[in-house]
Formats: C-alpha cells, structure tokens, sequence
C-alpha cells in the first residue's frame, strides 16, 4: 500500500489516485504471486515431511499424498465407509439445496414484505426475533422426534439455518430503498403495491444477493452437524465413520471436499450475481 | 481505549484458564484413569469406590464415562485414560490403531448384544428361516432394506452384520443410520426404522418397551467378550499398577460371579444412580442370567486357549474384513500380534494372590 | 398519534407472543406429550431443572461449562486473528504467504472439523474449544482483513504527510479506522463459537448446554429439549448484548452506524 501511495504522490485527483492504484495493484499481484506458490508448496510439504517423520502418528494425521490417492481410490472403492465419495457428496449436496431452495422462496418475500409493509413486520417480527437466537443445530433433537431422520427432518434443519439470513438480509435491502425514488414514484401515480415491485424489490437485489450467499453458508455448515448426529450416506456421515474406525485419511478427504463443495457453490452465486449486476442500484 | 479492550479479553481468557486447572486436582497417590460406558463392565471400578474397596489399593481412580465404545477408542488415542473395559469392536479397533493390550474378559456378552423391533414387525412372522439359526427371526426377504438405527462400528453392529450373514446377506442389503443408543431409542420410540441395535441395559428397556428380540449375537452364532485392557504406553510404564488395578476390577468380576443376588442392588444403582437410566430390579437380575463371567483361572484359561478368546477375536475381525471395514493388511498384522492379547498381568496377578494367601 | 405508536410498540410483541404460545398450546392438547409438550409442562421442566441436578451438574454448571468453552476459544481467536487479519490486510507480501493456505482451510465449516479435533486433542476439553476457535477465528481474520484493506488510503496519507512512522501509521490510524469492520467480525465470531460449542456439546460431552438438549432426547424428555433450546436462545442474545454493550463502551463514535 505504502508503495503504491508513493508512486501517487504527485496527482492530484483522487479519482485518478484510484485508477492508478488499482491498476498498480494488480501489476504488482501478478509480480508477486509467486510468493503465494512457494507458500503453499511450503505448507503442502512441511505436512508432507511431518508425517513422513512422524512427528504426528499416523493416526492422527495422514500426509497429502495418501490424501490425494485415497480421494483418487474413493471414486471407485467404497470400503470401508460403504458408498463412494461422490454418491456421499450428491446425498449431501441435494439435501443442501433442497432446503436452501425452500428457504430462499420462503424467507426473501417475508423479509420483502416485513420490510415494506410495517403490519407484516408487527406480526412476523417479534416470532422472528425469539426463535433467531437458537441456533438450527439446537434444533436437531426435537427436528428428529418430530420428522425423523429422514430427508424432511434434515431439510427442515437446513431450511432454519437458511431462512434467518434470507429474511434478514431482504428486510434490511428494502428498508434501505432510497425515499425519494418512493416519492418520485408515488408522484406519477405508482401505486404502493407497484412501488413495491418496481422501486423496492429492484433496490433491495444486491442484499438479497449478500444474504442468499450467508443462507447457503449457514445450510451447508449445519447439514454437516445434522449428518454427524444421524445420518446413513453423505459427507458429514463419511467424516463420521472415519472417526469410528479411526481413519483421519477418510475425514481429512471429508473435510476437503465439503470445504471445496462449499466454496464452488458460493462461487456459482456469485457469478449468478454477476450476471444481476448490470441491473443492479437504481440510486 | 485499546487497553481497555485488552483488559477485558485478558480477564476473560485468565478466567477461563483458572475455571480449567480448578478443576483438576492433586492427589498423593498415582491416578489410574477408569474408562466404562453404562453397561455391566463399568460397575466394578464405579463399586470399589463407592464400597471403599480403593481405600487399601495403592493407586486412586478416575473414572471417565462414554456412551458407546467410539469415544473411548478416540479418548484413548488421545491417552486420555489408562485402563478400562469395552466391547468387542471397540477393543479390536484400539488393539489394531494404537496397540491397546487386551488383557481379561469383563463378560462374554453373546446375549446382550441384540436386534429389536416393535410388535408390528413382518420379521415377526416367520422363526428360524435358516434352521441353523433357528433364533432368529424374519427371512432375507424381510430384512432387505429395512432401516436399522444404532452405533455403527460397535459390538451391537458385530450382532447385527453376523445375522444378516446368517441370512445370506450383507450390510449392503439394509440401511443403517448411525446414532448414539438412547438417541436411536427415542427416534425408533417415535417411529422411525424398523430395527433397532442394542446392548444390555437397554435391551431390559425395549423388551419393558414392549418390543420383540429378533436376534442376537448369540442367536448368529457369535461370540462376543467384552474386553479389559489397558493402553500401551500405561502397561509398559506401569505393569505393576496394571496388576493392582485388575485385582480391583476382578474383585468385582468374582462378586458378581460368585453372589449375582447380592450384586443387583449395586449394579441397579449403578444404572440408575449414576447412568440416569431407567431400570427396575427385575430387569437388572437378567444381567446375571445372560451374561457369563469368569474368575482369575478361568480368565487365564481363556486367554491363553487359542480356541476361546483369540477365536472370538478372529471372528470379529473376520468380520471387519469381510465388510471391508478394515484391509487385509491391517488383519493380518492384527492375526500376527495374536489379537493384542497379554495375559502376563492376569497371570501375574493370579502369583500376587496367591502369595498373599501364604 | 406517536404515543399510540409506540403503545402498538410495545402491545404487538405482546400479543403476538401470546397468540404463539396459545397456539402452541391447542397444539399440544391434541398431540402426544411425547411429540409436544405443552407449554405449562416446558416451564414446568425449566423449574424442575433449576432444582436438579443433570448427570451430577446443576443447570446454571451446564451454562457454565459452555460459556467458558467459548470464551476461552473466542479470546484466543481475537488475540490470534485479529494480528494476522489486520497484518495480512496491511503488508501484501504476508497476505501472499498466508492467503493460499488460509483460502484452503477457509470454506470447511468449523463443525466438519469436529472428528478430526477429536483424534489430534482427545474428547476433553480441547477438542471443543479448538471448534469454537477455528469458528471464530476465520471470521475474525476476514473481518480484520477486508477492514484494513478498505482503509481510506487518504487517511494514510494524511498522517505521513504528517510524519508518522510506518508503525505509527499502522497502529494510530489504520487500526482506529478499521474498528467498525473488526467489531462486525467479533460479533459474527461470538455467535459463530455459540454454535460451534452446541454441536461440539452434541456429538459427545458429559456438560454444557449441548449436552443438556441430548440428555433430553436420550431420555425422551421432549420437555427437557425444549427447555434447552429456550436456554441456548437466551444465552445467545445475552451474549450478543454484553458484546454490544462492550462495543458501546469502546467506540462510542460508532454509534450512528449501528
């Protein structure tokens, strides 16, 4: 940063300042990059020779290369936890996405509406407000008594986790709405109810976007939970059993791929969000 | 401002710190930590403390408590504890990862390690479908699919594999969803499953339940013992409080071996006192009834026959391989060690009887 | 007109609360004890409990055992993170070192980490207050992170057109300005270990409040789940209230952006 400051000390406009600044960030990312590289090679084979000398028994921790040729071998065998690492990752992935769907369809238009319409939020809120601090994990034990251990039982935990963000993150997009687009709009005519679509829905999409992204954070970090506690394939199951026979090759290649799943699916958010974006702040 | 800030996050992690070392304590004689689960293994240990039989013992006990056998193993891994007593699976599986030595018999626990389903059930139907496991019920047919609740990886899954292979059938062939034993209980008391894997006590608590025994360890033929061993780094560091810890633990094995009437009140309140489980007398007497126990001889006997305790231990592990839960290369470095099994602390405590009877 | 505005304020949770709980409550009439409890048989348990003792700990012990997990870990992720965020954030040649490692472990949720926790610390404590802090930790290093890197870079300039040392720089004006980003993070970071320690609590312990919502399940007390789940709620909006109220105390220019 000190660098960049420097090289900038002589323009004037700030406006200026920040092209510059930009542009020098990512000439001198690229320049740089190479730290990153030597680091993680760094960390890959420090892990490597960790356990390579023992310093951590091999039953507490595997090197990367008996990671990486059991994550190779799980694609075909499905000793000793009984399925194959993608029929554990699809049990999960569906499951996620179930209940994120429902979540989303559900909590965006009562965050919308609570936002928009102060009876909704008279109602709904102060329910809202005495159920969000439980966490959804918390709700697992009684989720099982009343559903099962079932797909519902599971999907209706991932829906709380999902829902609360949602919600939140709707209400607080359309409150934000700028009052004089409203006012503007109220003055041809618009009726409140197209305001709502058309000023305040528009509005409140980059909130809606930041709070879809926390839902799926939140659905995929609680189907974990839910899957230690009962469960008979998926990720979470497969870390599980790696625990019950002692085997930290299978968690560590469990914890890679929710980690990975997970990130890809933010990730594919994101560009969904991308493609909104053009269309985005009417302010 | 900062300071302040500082100020509070010190506080709260010197008082976090000083609410963990207050709760260890320092004691004159070594401490050798107890591992049990509520089940009959962990009564002996739990008694000689309450019976003051621990007064005379040169060591002080721990006594560290699990729900099933998977948290032991991994306590362990951690050196957690020292001595204890375990299923059968689970004392295979601390044997073959971390050398855990399998040194006595807490019972043979064939009995008490069994299937149940509600009275509803189709397995009802048909007894003995395979006449030669005329004690189980339902045929391959029924079983095929069914959802089992309960531990995966325990000795009450060892029951349950032996009777599907009793059936021609695998653990492919059904669904088993892992859960802790009571949380399998109160999910299968709400409907869910149609089979439920258990071990005694709460199989007292089913059959009050009014659900039926479709099988058992022993009804497929399996013998189960539940183990007492020791971990590895403790026995060679400390043979001689080994010896002393399982004379403690013997004195109660003979006790209930010797006088089951007089053993229900203390296992009873054992189970309820201290587990928080639900059990009345009748249901605790049966203890006695289904499980076999050994004295220090007979201990050495077993140990020491390569057709009983090593059998049985091959058996589980044959087991093990079969389901692909282990390799072949972990069997057989397991068959080689000769399961983990020691009988030197059995025998050595057998000599220290036997001079004290001089 | 404002004052019959802030009575609907005050009567709308009231009646909306109400009307829950009276709905919980035909509910309850009409379904087994054992599928939901009655409301009345749920305060009944929570004074039941206040009383007993649940497998040798009162319930005030339980909400202890839990508290000082999380505490322990959230200290230890503030006085660890927070250098590395804020240091990630101000030197790039550390971010580079750090960031590729750093975006591996990120995306595991804290709570996939659990079996592993539990091979490399034993089932005692550690393993659960390392849940907690890999929780908290990520979230503090983010925040503290994405705050310095938004730091105005006029402000920076500023002070060394002033004379400021790089350190002074760092310490006297980027950090100052980076608050409000580091005080979102350790709000997010609190609630975060507060689950972390429930599922760390479920998967086994013999104390904390985790424990006490399986106890119920265990002994098929719908009940004692419930009472529970109403502990966890208000322990958790406690906690984010003392945390506001520290906030509060620490950067009272803050106030309008909350």
């Amino acid at each position: 940063m000190q660098e960049v400051s420097d090289r900038n000390k002589n323009v004037p406009s700030q406006a200026l300042n920040l092209e510059i600044e930009k542009a020098n960030y990512f000439v001198s990312a690229a320049r740089e990059n190479w730290i990153s590289v030597v680091s993680f090679i760094m960390f890959i084979l420090a892990w490597e020779l960790i356990c390579r000398f023992e310093i951590i028994g091999p039953y507490q921790l595997v090197p990367p290369s008996q990671v990486v040729s059991l994550f190779i071998d799980k694609f075909s065998n499905p000793n000793p936890d009984g399925a194959l690492l993608y029929q554990h990752a699809i049990a999960s992935l569906s499951l996620a996405l179930v209940g994120f769907v429902v979540a989303v369809i559900i909590g965006v238009p009562l965050g919308l509406f609570m936002g928009w319409y102060p009876g909704v939020n008279m109602a709904v809120r102060p329910l809202f407000d005495a159920i969000r601090p439980i966490p959804p994990i918390a709700w697992i034990p009684i989720a099982i008594l009343w559903l099962g251990i079932g797909t519902t039982a599971k999907a209706f935990i991932i829906f709380l986790a999902a829902f609360v963000p949602c919600v939140i993150n709707a209400y607080t997009g359309i409150r934000l709405t700028n009052p004089v687009l409203i006012r503007v709009a109220k003055i041809y005519g618009a009726s409140n109810w197209e305001t709502f679509l058309k000023i305040g829905i528009p509005s409140a999409i980059p909130m809606i976007f930041t709070g879809m992204k926390l839902s799926l954070n939140a659905a995929w970090t609680t189907l974990v939970a839910a899957e230690l506690l009962a469960a008979s394939m998926g990720l979470g199951y497969m870390i599980q059993l790696g625990r019950r026979l002692a085997r930290p090759d299978i968690i560590i290649v469990g914890m890679l791929t929710i980690g990975f799943l997970g990130a890809l699916m933010s990730w594919i958010l994101t560009k969904i969000e991308a493609r909104f974006a053009s269309s985005r702040r009417l302010t | 401002m900062k300071k302040r800030l500082f100020a509070c996050l010190t506080a709260v992690c010197v008082g976090g710190a000083l609410l963990l070392s207050s709760l260890a304590y320092a004691a004159d004689k070594p401490v050798v930590r107890t591992s049990a689960q509520p089940c009959l293994h962990g009564m002996e240990l739990w008694y000689a403390e309450e019976a003051g039989w621990l007064k005379d013992a040169p060591f002080e006990s721990e006594f560290l408590f699990f729900p099933s056998g998977g948290g032991q193993t991994e306590a362990l891994a951690a050196a957690q504890w020292d001595c204890g007593a375990m299923g059968t699976v689970p004392t295979m599986m601390a044997s073959m990862r971390y050398g855990y030595k399998l040194i006595g018999i807490s019972n043979v626990e064939s009995e008490t390690n069994d299937l149940w389903v509600r009275p509803d059930s189709p397995l009802l139907k048909t007894k003995g479908a395979n006449p030669k496991y005329p004690d189980i019920y339902g045929t391959a047919e029924d079983w095929k699919g069914k959802k089992i609740l309960g531990p995966s990886v325990t000795t009450a899954h060892y029951a349950l594999s032996a009777t599907l292979k009793a059936l021609g059938l695998s653990d492919k062939d059904v669904s088993i969803v892992d859960m802790e034993l009571g949380q399998a209980m109160t999910a299968f008391n709400a409907g869910e499953g149609d089979i439920i894997m258990l071990w005694a006590p709460q199989s007292y608590m089913a059959e009050a339940r009014g659900w039926k025994k479709v099988s058992s360890g022993r009804a497929a033929n399996a013998v189960i013992a539940g183990g007492i061993g020791v971990r590895k780094e403790f026995a060679e560091e400390h043979p001689d409080l080994v010896v002393e810890w399982l004379d403690v633990y013997m004195r109660g094995v003979e006790m209930m071996r010797d006088n089951p009437a007089g053993s229900v009140d203390p296992l009873l309140s054992y189970f309820t006192d201290y587990c928080g489980l639900e059990l009345s007398r009748d249901m605790v007497e049966k203890e006695f009834k289904y499980r076999d126990l050994f004295n220090v001889s007979e201990q050495i006997a077993a140990l020491e026959d390569p057709n009983k305790l090593p059998a049985w231990m091959r058996g589980v592990a044959d087991f093990m391989l079969a389901q692909g839960r282990i390799s072949q290369k972990e069997y057989d470095s397991y068959v080689n060690a000769n399961f983990n099994i020691d009988p030197s602390f059995m025998k050595k405590l057998a000599e220290k009887r036997a001079a004290a009877a001089k | 007109m404002t004052l019959s505005k802030r009575g609907m304020a005050i009567i709308a949770p009231v009646v909306s609360i109400a009307i829950f709980i009276l709905l919980w409550g035909l509910v309850s009439l009409n379904v087994s004890a054992d599928f939901l409890p009655s409301p009345l048989a749920v305060l009944k348990e929570g004074i039941r409990l206040f009383h007993a003792k649940i497998s040798g700990t009162s319930l005030i012990g339980h909400i202890g055992w839990s508290l000082s997990r999380v505490l322990i870990a959230f200290g230890l992720a503030i006085v660890l993170g927070l250098p590395i965020g804020l240091y990630m954030g101000w030197s790039r040649v550390f971010e580079k070192i750090v960031s590729p490692i750093f975006e591996v472990l990120r995306p595991i949720p804290p709570i996939a980490w659990i079996p592993i926790a539990i091979l490399w610390l034993g089932v005692a404590e550690g393993s659960k207050i390392f849940i907690c802090f890999v929780g908290a930790f990520v979230i503090m290093i983010l925040n503290a992170y994405t705050g310095m890197r938004y730091v105005d870079p006029l402000l920076i300039d500023a002070a060394k057109s002033f004379g400021a040392t790089r350190t002074q720089q760092f310490i006297n004006v980027a950090i100052p300005a980076c608050m409000p980003s580091i005080f979102a993070g350790v709000q997010n970071a609190l609630s975060m270990s507060w689950m972390c320690v429930l599922a760390a609590e479920m998967v086994g312990a013999r104390q904390g409040v985790g424990f006490i919502i399986i106890q119920g399940m265990d002994l098929n007390k719908p009940s004692m789940i419930l009472v529970g789940m109403v502990i966890i709620g208000i322990v958790g909006s406690l906690l984010a209230a003392a945390l506001r109220w520290i906030e509060r105390l620490l950067c009272p220019w803050r106030r309008e952006l909350v």
